[in-house]
Protein backbone atom coordinates (compact mmCIF):
# COMPACT_ATOMS: atom_id res chain seq x y z
CA UNK A 1 0.00 0.00 0.00
CA UNK A 2 1.11 3.27 -0.59
CA UNK A 3 2.07 5.79 2.10
CA UNK A 4 1.28 9.09 1.23
CA UNK A 5 3.28 11.05 3.65
CA UNK A 6 6.27 8.73 2.85
CA UNK A 7 5.80 10.05 -0.66
CA UNK A 8 5.42 13.46 0.61
CA UNK A 9 8.57 13.35 2.30
CA UNK A 10 10.68 11.25 -0.18
CA UNK A 11 9.65 14.02 -2.82
CA UNK A 12 11.07 16.83 -0.82
CA UNK A 13 14.02 15.02 -0.20
CA UNK A 14 14.69 14.04 -4.00
CA UNK A 15 13.63 17.81 -4.71
CA UNK A 16 16.63 19.12 -2.63
CA UNK A 17 18.77 16.56 -3.96
CA UNK A 18 18.22 17.76 -7.62
CA UNK A 19 19.09 21.46 -6.69
CA UNK A 20 21.44 21.16 -4.34
CA UNK A 21 24.22 19.28 -5.60
CA UNK A 22 26.58 21.37 -4.50
CA UNK A 23 25.08 21.10 -0.49
CA UNK A 24 25.55 17.22 -1.35
CA UNK A 25 29.11 17.25 -2.51
CA UNK A 26 29.94 19.85 0.47
CA UNK A 27 28.81 17.28 2.77
CA UNK A 28 31.27 15.08 2.18
CA UNK A 29 34.18 17.79 3.49
CA UNK A 30 35.28 18.72 6.88
CA UNK A 31 35.08 22.66 7.24
CA UNK A 32 39.00 22.74 7.44
CA UNK A 33 39.64 20.43 4.93
CA UNK A 34 37.18 22.43 2.05
CA UNK A 35 38.53 25.48 3.50
CA UNK A 36 42.38 23.97 2.74
CA UNK A 37 41.17 23.15 -0.61
CA UNK A 38 40.13 26.03 -1.90
CA UNK A 39 43.16 27.67 -0.57
CA UNK A 40 45.38 25.19 -2.91
CA UNK A 41 42.98 26.31 -5.53
CA UNK A 42 43.64 29.85 -4.85
CA UNK A 43 47.17 29.78 -4.68
CA UNK A 44 47.52 28.03 -8.07
CA UNK A 45 44.88 30.17 -9.80
CA UNK A 46 46.38 33.40 -8.33
CA UNK A 47 50.12 31.96 -9.36
CA UNK A 48 49.08 31.03 -12.64
CA UNK A 49 47.06 34.64 -13.11
CA UNK A 50 50.59 36.24 -12.12
CA UNK A 51 52.71 34.30 -13.83
CA UNK A 52 50.90 35.17 -17.02
CA UNK A 53 50.90 39.00 -16.13
CA UNK A 54 54.31 38.91 -15.81
CA UNK A 55 54.88 37.34 -19.04
CA UNK A 56 52.73 40.34 -20.75
CA UNK A 57 54.66 43.01 -18.88
CA UNK A 58 58.02 40.91 -19.41
CA UNK A 59 56.85 40.90 -23.36
CA UNK A 60 55.79 45.06 -23.09
CA UNK A 61 59.66 45.59 -21.79
CA UNK A 62 61.82 42.84 -23.67
CA UNK A 63 63.83 45.22 -25.58
CA UNK A 64 65.13 46.81 -22.16
CA UNK A 65 65.23 43.42 -20.55
CA UNK A 66 67.57 42.40 -23.53
CA UNK A 67 69.40 45.54 -24.19
CA UNK A 68 70.22 45.74 -19.88
CA UNK A 69 70.81 41.77 -19.47
CA UNK A 70 74.20 42.01 -18.04
CA UNK A 71 73.90 45.21 -15.87
CA UNK A 72 70.46 44.12 -14.64
CA UNK A 73 69.85 44.85 -10.63
CA UNK A 74 68.37 41.17 -10.94
CA UNK A 75 68.16 41.01 -6.97
CA UNK A 76 65.92 44.31 -6.99
CA UNK A 77 63.66 42.98 -9.59
CA UNK A 78 63.26 40.06 -8.01
CA UNK A 79 62.09 41.06 -4.10
CA UNK A 80 59.91 43.71 -6.46
CA UNK A 81 58.01 40.96 -8.25
CA UNK A 82 57.98 38.41 -4.77
CA UNK A 83 56.81 40.91 -2.52
CA UNK A 84 54.01 41.60 -5.52
CA UNK A 85 53.34 38.20 -5.26
CA UNK A 86 53.14 37.62 -2.16
CA UNK A 87 50.90 40.43 -1.28
CA UNK A 88 48.47 38.88 -3.71
CA UNK A 89 48.46 36.20 -2.64
CA UNK A 90 47.69 37.11 0.88
CA UNK A 91 44.61 39.10 0.10
CA UNK A 92 43.19 36.40 -1.87
CA UNK A 93 43.75 33.54 0.04
CA UNK A 94 42.19 35.99 3.16
CA UNK A 95 39.27 36.83 0.84
CA UNK A 96 39.44 33.12 0.07
CA UNK A 97 38.54 31.48 3.18
CA UNK A 98 36.17 33.88 4.46
CA UNK A 99 33.94 33.60 1.35
CA UNK A 100 34.35 29.80 1.96
CA UNK A 101 33.26 30.05 5.59
CA UNK A 102 30.69 31.58 4.81
CA UNK A 103 29.45 29.55 1.88
CA UNK A 104 30.19 26.28 3.90
CA UNK A 105 28.44 27.23 7.28
CA UNK A 106 25.33 28.00 4.97
CA UNK A 107 25.55 24.84 2.88
CA UNK A 108 25.85 23.03 6.17
CA UNK A 109 22.24 24.63 7.42
CA UNK A 110 20.65 23.80 4.82
CA UNK A 111 22.20 20.01 4.83
CA UNK A 112 21.29 19.78 8.32
CA UNK A 113 17.58 20.16 7.65
CA UNK A 114 18.14 17.87 4.74
CA UNK A 115 19.69 14.89 7.05
CA UNK A 116 16.56 15.55 9.37
CA UNK A 117 13.90 14.99 6.74
CA UNK A 118 16.29 11.84 5.82
CA UNK A 119 16.38 10.50 9.89
CA UNK A 120 12.61 10.80 9.80
CA UNK A 121 12.21 9.02 6.44
CA UNK A 122 14.85 6.38 8.51
CA UNK A 123 12.54 6.14 11.38
CA UNK A 124 9.18 5.70 8.98
CA UNK A 125 11.31 2.30 7.37
CA UNK A 126 11.79 1.42 10.99
CA UNK A 127 7.70 1.76 11.95
CA UNK A 128 6.99 0.23 8.79
CA UNK A 129 8.92 -2.79 9.49
CA UNK A 130 8.20 -3.06 13.06
CA UNK A 131 4.58 -3.34 12.16
CA UNK A 132 5.06 -6.03 9.19
CA UNK A 133 6.91 -7.99 12.16
CA UNK A 134 4.43 -7.67 14.62
CA UNK A 135 1.86 -8.62 12.26
CA UNK A 136 4.01 -11.49 11.51
CA UNK A 137 4.47 -12.53 15.03
CA UNK A 138 0.46 -12.37 15.39
CA UNK A 139 -0.26 -14.66 12.87
CA UNK A 140 2.46 -17.21 13.55
CA UNK A 141 0.88 -16.72 17.51
CA UNK A 142 -2.77 -17.59 15.80
CA UNK B 1 1.60 47.56 -6.37
CA UNK B 2 -0.97 45.45 -5.64
CA UNK B 3 -2.01 45.06 -9.68
CA UNK B 4 1.90 44.70 -10.03
CA UNK B 5 1.70 41.34 -7.43
CA UNK B 6 -1.17 40.19 -9.99
CA UNK B 7 0.52 40.38 -12.68
CA UNK B 8 3.49 38.99 -11.06
CA UNK B 9 1.34 35.88 -9.77
CA UNK B 10 -0.58 35.62 -13.40
CA UNK B 11 3.04 35.27 -15.26
CA UNK B 12 4.47 32.85 -12.27
CA UNK B 13 1.42 30.11 -13.65
CA UNK B 14 2.41 31.26 -17.48
CA UNK B 15 5.80 30.57 -16.81
CA UNK B 16 5.02 27.15 -14.58
CA UNK B 17 2.86 25.71 -17.30
CA UNK B 18 5.52 26.55 -19.73
CA UNK B 19 8.60 26.74 -18.19
CA UNK B 20 10.61 24.22 -20.06
CA UNK B 21 10.10 26.38 -23.70
CA UNK B 22 9.81 29.59 -21.85
CA UNK B 23 13.56 28.71 -20.76
CA UNK B 24 14.82 27.90 -24.26
CA UNK B 25 13.32 30.96 -26.14
CA UNK B 26 14.50 33.23 -23.77
CA UNK B 27 17.84 31.99 -23.95
CA UNK B 28 17.98 31.79 -27.55
CA UNK B 29 16.69 34.96 -27.71
CA UNK B 30 19.62 36.21 -25.58
CA UNK B 31 22.00 34.13 -27.66
CA UNK B 32 21.04 35.53 -30.50
CA UNK B 33 21.11 39.15 -29.25
CA UNK B 34 24.39 38.50 -27.72
CA UNK B 35 26.11 36.92 -31.62
CA UNK B 36 24.81 39.80 -33.61
CA UNK B 37 25.82 42.41 -31.39
CA UNK B 38 29.56 40.78 -31.86
CA UNK B 39 28.79 41.02 -35.51
CA UNK B 40 27.89 43.92 -35.50
CA UNK B 41 30.70 45.36 -33.22
CA UNK B 42 33.37 43.77 -34.54
CA UNK B 43 32.18 41.38 -37.26
CA UNK B 44 35.86 41.76 -39.43
CA UNK B 45 35.78 38.06 -40.30
CA UNK B 46 32.62 37.39 -42.78
CA UNK B 47 32.54 34.02 -42.69
CA UNK B 48 31.97 33.59 -39.39
CA UNK B 49 29.81 36.65 -38.85
CA UNK B 50 26.77 35.82 -40.84
CA UNK B 51 23.47 36.03 -39.63
CA UNK B 52 23.27 32.03 -40.81
CA UNK B 53 26.02 31.19 -38.42
CA UNK B 54 24.95 33.63 -35.55
CA UNK B 55 21.43 32.02 -35.63
CA UNK B 56 23.10 28.27 -35.82
CA UNK B 57 25.09 29.37 -32.69
CA UNK B 58 22.41 31.02 -30.70
CA UNK B 59 20.12 27.87 -31.32
CA UNK B 60 22.57 25.99 -30.07
CA UNK B 61 23.49 28.00 -26.97
CA UNK B 62 20.18 27.79 -26.23
CA UNK B 63 20.19 23.99 -24.64
CA UNK B 64 24.11 24.31 -23.24
CA UNK B 65 24.64 25.99 -20.43
CA UNK B 66 26.05 29.85 -20.53
CA UNK B 67 29.94 28.55 -19.97
CA UNK B 68 29.23 27.13 -23.48
CA UNK B 69 28.14 30.30 -24.45
CA UNK B 70 30.64 32.44 -23.45
CA UNK B 71 33.13 29.89 -24.83
CA UNK B 72 31.45 30.12 -28.34
CA UNK B 73 31.24 34.26 -27.96
CA UNK B 74 34.92 34.37 -27.30
CA UNK B 75 35.69 32.20 -29.89
CA UNK B 76 33.80 34.14 -32.50
CA UNK B 77 35.42 37.74 -30.56
CA UNK B 78 39.05 35.90 -31.44
CA UNK B 79 38.44 34.55 -35.07
CA UNK B 80 37.42 38.03 -35.88
CA UNK B 81 40.47 39.59 -34.28
CA UNK B 82 42.67 37.38 -35.97
CA UNK B 83 41.74 38.95 -39.40
CA UNK B 84 43.89 42.09 -37.68
CA UNK B 85 46.85 40.23 -35.96
CA UNK B 86 47.23 37.19 -34.10
CA UNK B 87 48.66 39.49 -31.27
CA UNK B 88 44.83 40.76 -30.73
CA UNK B 89 43.72 37.37 -30.30
CA UNK B 90 47.30 36.40 -28.17
CA UNK B 91 46.19 39.56 -25.73
CA UNK B 92 42.59 38.80 -25.54
CA UNK B 93 42.93 35.17 -25.06
CA UNK B 94 45.74 36.07 -21.70
CA UNK B 95 43.70 39.07 -20.57
CA UNK B 96 40.57 36.87 -20.54
CA UNK B 97 42.63 33.52 -18.61
CA UNK B 98 43.83 36.40 -16.07
CA UNK B 99 40.59 37.46 -15.33
CA UNK B 100 39.14 34.51 -14.59
CA UNK B 101 42.40 32.76 -12.93
CA UNK B 102 41.46 35.81 -10.24
CA UNK B 103 37.99 36.78 -10.46
CA UNK B 104 35.22 35.10 -13.18
CA UNK B 105 35.90 31.75 -11.65
CA UNK B 106 33.94 32.92 -8.29
CA UNK B 107 31.01 34.07 -10.18
CA UNK B 108 30.56 31.45 -13.25
CA UNK B 109 26.80 31.11 -11.95
CA UNK B 110 26.63 34.90 -13.73
CA UNK B 111 27.61 34.29 -16.89
CA UNK B 112 24.83 36.05 -18.62
CA UNK B 113 25.91 39.31 -16.69
CA UNK B 114 29.57 38.95 -18.15
CA UNK B 115 27.85 38.34 -21.80
CA UNK B 116 25.57 41.38 -21.44
CA UNK B 117 27.88 43.77 -20.00
CA UNK B 118 29.75 44.16 -23.40
CA UNK B 119 26.85 44.43 -25.49
CA UNK B 120 25.39 47.20 -23.40
CA UNK B 121 28.56 49.05 -23.91
CA UNK B 122 28.37 48.50 -27.17
CA UNK B 123 24.91 50.11 -27.54
CA UNK B 124 25.66 52.83 -24.90
CA UNK B 125 22.99 51.68 -22.19
CA UNK B 126 26.20 51.33 -19.82
CA UNK B 127 24.20 53.59 -17.41
CA UNK B 128 21.37 50.89 -16.89
CA UNK B 129 24.17 47.60 -15.80
CA UNK B 130 24.36 48.66 -11.99
CA UNK B 131 20.73 49.62 -11.77
CA UNK B 132 19.29 46.05 -13.81
CA UNK B 133 21.83 44.34 -12.07
CA UNK B 134 22.23 45.37 -8.68
CA UNK B 135 18.65 44.73 -8.69
CA UNK B 136 18.21 41.02 -10.33
CA UNK B 137 21.44 39.67 -9.01
CA UNK B 138 23.72 39.24 -6.04
CA UNK B 139 27.23 41.39 -5.34
CA UNK B 140 29.36 38.51 -6.79
CA UNK B 141 27.98 39.72 -10.10
CA UNK B 142 30.09 42.96 -9.86
CA UNK B 143 33.05 40.87 -10.42
CA UNK B 144 31.35 40.03 -14.16
CA UNK B 145 30.50 43.71 -14.73
CA UNK B 146 34.08 44.11 -14.54
CA UNK B 147 35.85 41.73 -16.57
CA UNK B 148 32.96 42.70 -19.26
CA UNK B 149 34.01 46.16 -19.43
CA UNK B 150 37.90 45.08 -19.46
CA UNK B 151 36.82 42.77 -22.20
CA UNK B 152 35.16 45.62 -24.30
CA UNK B 153 37.98 47.78 -23.76
CA UNK B 154 40.47 45.51 -25.25
CA UNK B 155 37.53 45.02 -28.30
CA UNK B 156 37.21 48.28 -28.48
CA UNK B 157 41.35 49.21 -28.82
CA UNK B 158 41.44 46.51 -31.53
CA UNK B 159 38.56 47.82 -33.31
CA UNK B 160 39.96 50.96 -33.45
CA UNK B 161 43.48 49.71 -34.96
CA UNK B 162 41.49 47.61 -37.85
CA UNK B 163 39.43 50.84 -38.48
CA UNK B 164 42.45 52.28 -39.53
CA UNK B 165 42.18 54.90 -37.08
CA UNK B 166 45.59 54.76 -35.47
CA UNK B 167 49.31 54.55 -37.22
CA UNK B 168 49.97 50.90 -35.98
CA UNK B 169 51.30 48.28 -38.41
CA UNK B 170 49.48 45.46 -37.73
CA UNK B 171 52.37 43.65 -39.02
CA UNK B 172 54.97 44.89 -36.67
CA UNK B 173 54.35 42.73 -33.60
CA UNK B 174 55.36 44.52 -30.52
CA UNK B 175 54.79 47.87 -31.50
CA UNK B 176 51.50 46.56 -32.27
CA UNK B 177 51.06 45.19 -28.76
CA UNK B 178 52.82 47.88 -27.16
CA UNK B 179 50.29 50.14 -28.96
CA UNK B 180 47.42 47.60 -27.75
CA UNK B 181 49.05 47.67 -23.52
CA UNK B 182 49.83 51.89 -23.41
CA UNK B 183 45.73 52.35 -24.53
CA UNK B 184 44.57 49.74 -22.45
CA UNK B 185 46.28 51.11 -19.09
CA UNK B 186 46.07 54.76 -20.27
CA UNK B 187 41.58 54.32 -21.32
CA UNK B 188 40.44 56.29 -17.97
CA UNK B 189 37.06 55.52 -19.72
CA UNK B 190 37.34 52.00 -18.71
CA UNK B 191 38.36 52.97 -15.06
CA UNK B 192 35.22 55.67 -15.14
CA UNK B 193 33.31 52.59 -15.75
CA UNK B 194 34.75 49.94 -13.75
CA UNK B 195 34.47 51.96 -10.53
CA UNK B 196 31.07 53.35 -10.96
CA UNK B 197 29.49 50.49 -12.08
CA UNK B 198 31.10 48.24 -9.85
CA UNK B 199 30.50 50.46 -6.72
CA UNK B 200 26.64 51.56 -7.80
CA UNK B 201 25.73 47.77 -8.36
CA UNK B 202 26.83 46.76 -4.90
CA UNK B 203 25.33 49.89 -2.99
CA UNK B 204 22.33 49.40 -4.81
CA UNK B 205 22.19 45.77 -3.80
CA UNK B 206 23.35 46.70 -0.38
CA UNK B 207 20.19 49.26 -0.03
CA UNK B 208 17.64 46.63 -1.52
CA UNK B 209 18.73 43.97 0.79
CA UNK B 210 18.14 45.91 3.76
CA UNK B 211 15.28 44.96 6.30
CA UNK B 212 12.60 47.57 5.95
CA UNK B 213 9.90 48.85 4.07
CA UNK B 214 10.03 50.10 0.39
CA UNK B 215 13.55 48.99 0.55
CA UNK B 216 13.41 48.11 -3.08
CA UNK B 217 11.88 51.20 -4.62
CA UNK B 218 14.47 53.27 -2.73
CA UNK B 219 17.08 51.46 -4.01
CA UNK B 220 16.29 51.97 -7.30
CA UNK B 221 15.31 55.56 -7.46
CA UNK B 222 18.70 56.17 -4.88
CA UNK B 223 20.61 54.39 -7.31
CA UNK B 224 19.24 56.13 -10.57
CA UNK B 225 19.72 59.91 -9.01
CA UNK B 226 23.48 58.51 -7.12
CA UNK B 227 24.07 56.80 -10.82
CA UNK B 228 23.87 60.30 -12.54
CA UNK B 229 25.46 62.18 -10.43
CA UNK B 230 28.43 59.90 -9.95
CA UNK B 231 28.49 59.16 -14.09
CA UNK B 232 28.58 63.08 -14.48
CA UNK B 233 31.42 63.95 -11.29
CA UNK B 234 33.47 61.09 -12.46
CA UNK B 235 33.54 62.22 -16.35
CA UNK B 236 34.34 65.67 -15.19
CA UNK B 237 37.53 64.29 -12.87
CA UNK B 238 38.89 61.95 -15.41
CA UNK B 239 37.75 64.32 -18.07
CA UNK B 240 35.87 61.75 -20.25
CA UNK B 241 33.18 62.75 -22.13
CA UNK B 242 29.67 61.06 -21.39
CA UNK B 243 26.22 61.88 -23.10
CA UNK B 244 24.07 63.39 -20.18
CA UNK B 245 20.81 62.75 -22.42
CA UNK B 246 22.05 59.26 -22.64
CA UNK B 247 22.49 59.13 -19.02
CA UNK B 248 19.17 60.14 -18.12
CA UNK B 249 17.15 58.26 -20.66
CA UNK B 250 19.43 54.68 -19.61
CA UNK B 251 19.18 55.52 -16.02
CA UNK B 252 15.49 55.93 -15.89
CA UNK B 253 15.12 52.74 -18.01
CA UNK B 254 17.69 50.58 -16.36
CA UNK B 255 15.56 51.75 -12.94
CA UNK B 256 12.25 50.56 -14.62
CA UNK B 257 13.93 47.32 -15.94
CA UNK B 258 15.67 46.48 -12.50
CA UNK B 259 12.79 47.39 -10.54
CA UNK B 260 10.35 44.95 -12.74
CA UNK B 261 12.95 42.18 -12.96
CA UNK B 262 13.45 41.83 -8.75
CA UNK B 263 9.70 41.82 -8.60
CA UNK B 264 9.68 38.85 -11.13
CA UNK B 265 13.13 37.16 -10.54
CA UNK B 266 12.16 34.29 -8.35
CA UNK B 267 10.11 33.56 -11.03
CA UNK B 268 12.96 31.57 -12.91
CA UNK B 269 14.09 30.18 -9.63
CA UNK B 270 11.37 28.14 -7.44
CA UNK B 271 8.21 28.24 -10.09
CA UNK B 272 8.80 26.02 -12.17
CA UNK B 273 7.31 22.34 -12.08
CA UNK B 274 10.06 19.22 -10.56
CA UNK B 275 9.66 16.03 -12.01
CA UNK B 276 11.52 14.04 -9.54
CA UNK B 277 11.92 9.75 -9.40
CA UNK B 278 12.98 8.00 -6.81
CA UNK B 279 11.80 3.99 -4.88
CA UNK B 280 11.49 2.24 -2.37
CA UNK B 281 11.31 -1.49 -1.62
CA UNK B 282 8.18 -1.42 -3.27
CA UNK B 283 7.79 0.88 -5.65
CA UNK B 284 8.96 2.83 -8.78
CA UNK B 285 7.80 6.31 -7.99
CA UNK B 286 7.68 8.99 -10.58
CA UNK B 287 6.17 12.36 -9.13
CA UNK B 288 5.44 15.64 -10.95
CA UNK B 289 5.43 18.33 -8.17
CA UNK B 290 3.81 21.70 -9.21
CA UNK B 291 4.42 24.42 -6.40
CA UNK B 292 0.92 25.93 -4.90
CA UNK B 293 0.09 29.61 -6.18
CA UNK B 294 -2.74 32.05 -5.75
CA UNK B 295 -3.47 34.18 -7.81
CA UNK B 296 -3.99 37.88 -5.58
CA UNK B 297 -7.48 38.84 -7.12
CA UNK B 298 -8.39 42.30 -7.25
CA UNK B 299 -10.18 44.10 -4.65
CA UNK B 300 -13.58 43.42 -3.90
CA UNK B 301 -16.89 46.08 -3.98
CA UNK B 302 -18.57 45.78 -0.66
CA UNK B 303 -21.67 46.45 -0.69
CA UNK B 304 -24.30 47.21 2.20
CA UNK B 305 -27.33 45.14 2.92
CA UNK B 306 -30.30 46.62 3.96
CA UNK B 307 -32.42 45.19 6.78
CA UNK B 308 -35.82 43.55 5.72
CA UNK B 309 -38.11 46.41 7.25
CA UNK B 310 -36.26 48.86 5.09
CA UNK B 311 -36.86 46.71 1.78
CA UNK B 312 -40.54 49.21 1.13
CA UNK B 313 -37.99 51.87 0.74
CA UNK B 314 -35.21 50.15 -1.09
CA UNK B 315 -35.44 50.02 -4.71
CA UNK B 316 -34.50 47.52 -7.23
CA UNK B 317 -32.88 48.59 -10.65
CA UNK B 318 -33.14 45.57 -12.75
CA UNK B 319 -30.85 44.74 -16.15
CA UNK B 320 -30.30 42.44 -18.36
CA UNK B 321 -27.24 40.83 -16.07
CA UNK B 322 -29.39 40.11 -13.46
CA UNK B 323 -30.27 36.49 -12.75
CA UNK B 324 -32.55 34.12 -10.74
CA UNK B 325 -31.05 32.33 -7.26
CA UNK B 326 -31.44 29.03 -9.34
CA UNK B 327 -29.44 29.90 -12.12
CA UNK B 328 -26.07 30.44 -9.99
CA UNK B 329 -23.66 27.72 -10.56
CA UNK B 330 -22.32 27.09 -7.22
CA UNK B 331 -19.59 25.53 -8.46
CA UNK B 332 -18.17 28.99 -10.09
CA UNK B 333 -18.83 30.50 -6.62
CA UNK B 334 -17.17 28.23 -5.06
CA UNK B 335 -14.10 28.64 -6.77
CA UNK B 336 -14.40 32.52 -6.63
CA UNK B 337 -14.70 32.27 -2.74
CA UNK B 338 -11.58 30.38 -2.38
CA UNK B 339 -9.26 33.58 -3.67
CA UNK B 340 -8.03 36.09 -1.17
CA UNK B 341 -8.41 39.37 -1.67
CA UNK B 342 -5.35 42.02 -1.66
CA UNK B 343 -5.68 44.35 1.41
CA UNK B 344 -3.21 45.95 3.44
CA UNK B 345 0.10 46.18 2.44
CA UNK B 346 0.74 43.82 5.75
CA UNK B 347 -1.47 41.40 4.21
CA UNK B 348 0.02 41.64 0.39
CA UNK B 349 3.57 40.61 2.64
CA UNK B 350 1.92 37.82 3.97
CA UNK B 351 0.18 36.80 0.81
CA UNK B 352 3.35 37.05 -0.99
CA UNK B 353 5.21 35.32 1.47
CA UNK B 354 2.31 32.42 1.43
CA UNK B 355 2.61 32.94 -2.54
CA UNK B 356 6.40 32.56 -2.54
CA UNK B 357 6.30 28.94 -0.94
CA UNK B 358 8.53 26.31 -2.61
CA UNK B 359 10.29 23.72 -0.90
CA UNK B 360 13.67 25.47 -0.53
CA UNK B 361 11.49 27.40 2.08
CA UNK B 362 12.14 24.78 4.33
CA UNK B 363 15.81 24.73 3.94
CA UNK B 364 16.15 28.25 4.09
CA UNK B 365 16.98 30.51 7.05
Amino acid sequence: MVNNSKIKLMTKLAIFEKRHRFDLQLGKYFKGDYIKFNLIKTVLCVTGGYILCLLLVGFYNIEYFIKEAITLDYKKYGIKILGIYAILLLIFCMISMITCNEVFVTSRKRLNKYYRKLKQLGEMYTDAENENKNIKDETANE
Amino acid sequence: MAYLLEMRDKVKLLYQTYSMYANVVLKFVFSLVLFLAIRSGIGLDTRVSSVGICIVLALVGAFLPVSVLTFFALALCSIDLLKISYVCTAVFVIVYIILWLFLLRHSSKYGYVFLATPVLLLWGGQYAIPLIFGMAASPIAALCVLGGTVMYSILSICKGISAGETNVNPDEILQLYRYIMNEFIANKEMYMYIIVLVGMMLLINAIRTRKFNFAGEIAVISGAIVNIVLFIMASMVLEVKISIIGLIIWSVLGAIIGYVSAAFVKILDYSSVENVQFEDDDYYYYVKAVPKLKVAAAQNKVKTITRADDLDSFTVETNEDDFEVDEIDMDFVKQNTSRQPVLSRQAVKVAEAENDYSYDDEYED
